[in-house]
């Protein structure tokens, strides 16, 4: 136990937040403001948290009007995905208000081809649920609030459903290891960024 | 600084549950009611569950109670909870005492053929997930915090798994699970254990 450092006294750890600030940079100036004041890593959790949503939300509302889908399980994929996603990004915008954050518009998402075709649609799709899952779990233990939280958590099971259920249409085993890895909001950024289109 | 993070964990419920599910000793010391104690409460609330679903699916396994098609799906999921049976008793030791294994009989269940038992299946992994999601943010060490989450979202991948060959809903609460809190867990559980 001695060698552990509990939440709070991780926080105030430089790399944690050396990282945070780092990826604040797609947030905009009110959030890196928030954290070059001490710190309201709750509030960029949530922000990132809802780029993460609104990227998934707008994969699958579009997919219902633009991927000629031929599988009807596929399509209803889709349609649960869109649902859920919607409802996370409603909550985190909600939740990005009360932390005195902007939510702000979502940016503009390029899918590239993954739209173009069901296969390709499923594969993405598989992409970020995983994705979604690592980020959340690498990102929850920095969550200051115990609420917070919680509402993370309950998020998260939803996205490791998606992927399991997405896994499953790819023909991948739903569940492949036993401890889903976790990504840090570095890594996450990383593989998001490719999705974000340049203004 | 969140103060109900460093604040006293009224996990003692927890504890005893645990405990009395395993049928083990329920005036256990418990001296101090500090962060690392409650911890350890959670850790061993979970590897009760996990004791639990191992054992379950190896009495599956055992007794050959799934087809073909769904035996390398129960296959996997048992190798997972024993993996997890591991790493939480290995983290229980570290913190004090690793609960005992509880005794169980799924006869009825076995009983009653491959539906039902994959029916049971994904009522416990739902339970689980349900029950990991309900102590997260009571665990006080970010290290026990990581690795129980790790385990959460393994829990709601094999319940979807399995929804998805029982025709249930892989999404049964929504787009938002809904968490058990520990009584609403053993009450589950409880009619399997003997």
């Amino acid at each position: 136990m001695s060698a552990e450092f509990t939440r709070g006294q991780l926080l105030t750890r430089g790399a944690a937040l050396a990282g945070a600030t780092a990826t604040l940079a797609a947030f905009g100036p009110a959030t890196m403001k928030a954290v070059a004041d001490g710190g309201n890593v709750d509030l960029e959790v949530a922000q990132f948290a809802l780029l993460l949503e609104r990227l998934e939300a707008d994969y699958y509302v579009r997919a219902l009007n633009e991927v000629p889908f031929s599988s009807p399980s596929a399509r209803n994929m889709a349609s649960t995905f869109a649902d859920s996603e919607t409802q996370h990004v409603d909550a985190l915008e909600q939740l990005v208000r009360q932390l005195s954050g902007r939510a702000g518009r979502a940016p503009k998402f390029d899918f590239g081809p993954a739209l173009t075709n069901e296969e390709d649609f499923v594969k993405t799709a598989r992409v970020l649920e995983d994705t979604g899952v690592s980020a959340y779990n690498g990102a929850a233990p920095l969550i200051e609030n115990d609420e917070i939280l919680a509402t993370a958590g309950q998020i998260v099971q939803v996205e490791a459903r998606h992927a399991a259920r997405a896994r499953r249409q790819a023909g991948l085993p739903p569940a492949p290891l036993a401890f889903d890895r976790s990504l840090t909001m570095d890594e996450v950024m990383v593989k998001v960024r490719p999705y974000i289109k340049k203004r | 600084m969140s103060a109900s993070r460093r604040g006293f964990l009224a996990a003692s419920g927890v504890a005893a549950l645990a405990l009395a599910a395993c049928g083990g000793d329920t005036e256990r010391e418990t001296p101090e009611r500090g962060p690392a104690s409650g911890d350890l409460d959670i850790l061993n609330f979970a590897l009760v569950l996990e004791y639990f679903e191992e054992d379950f699916y190896r009495q599956v396994l055992e007794n050959d109670i799934v087809s073909s098609a769904n035996r390398r799906l129960i296959r996997q999921i048992h190798r997972h909870e024993r993996r997890h049976v591991a790493a939480l008793e290995a983290a229980a030791d570290k913190l004090g005492t690793a609960a005992s294994p509880p005794q169980t009989s799924f006869e009825d269940v076995f009983g009653a053929g491959e539906g039902r038992t994959l029916r049971t299946a994904l009522d416990f992994e739902n339970t689980g997930a349900a029950a990991y999601l309900g102590q997260a943010n009571k665990v006080r060490s970010n290290a026990i915090l990581a690795d129980a989450l790790s385990i959460h979202t393994v829990e709601a991948r094999h319940a979807a798994a399995i929804a998805d060959v029982t025709g249930a809903t892989y999404l049964p609460d929504g787009a938002f699970a809904t968490p058990l809190e520990p009584p609403q867990v053993m009450a589950r559980i409880r009619p399997y254990i003997v």
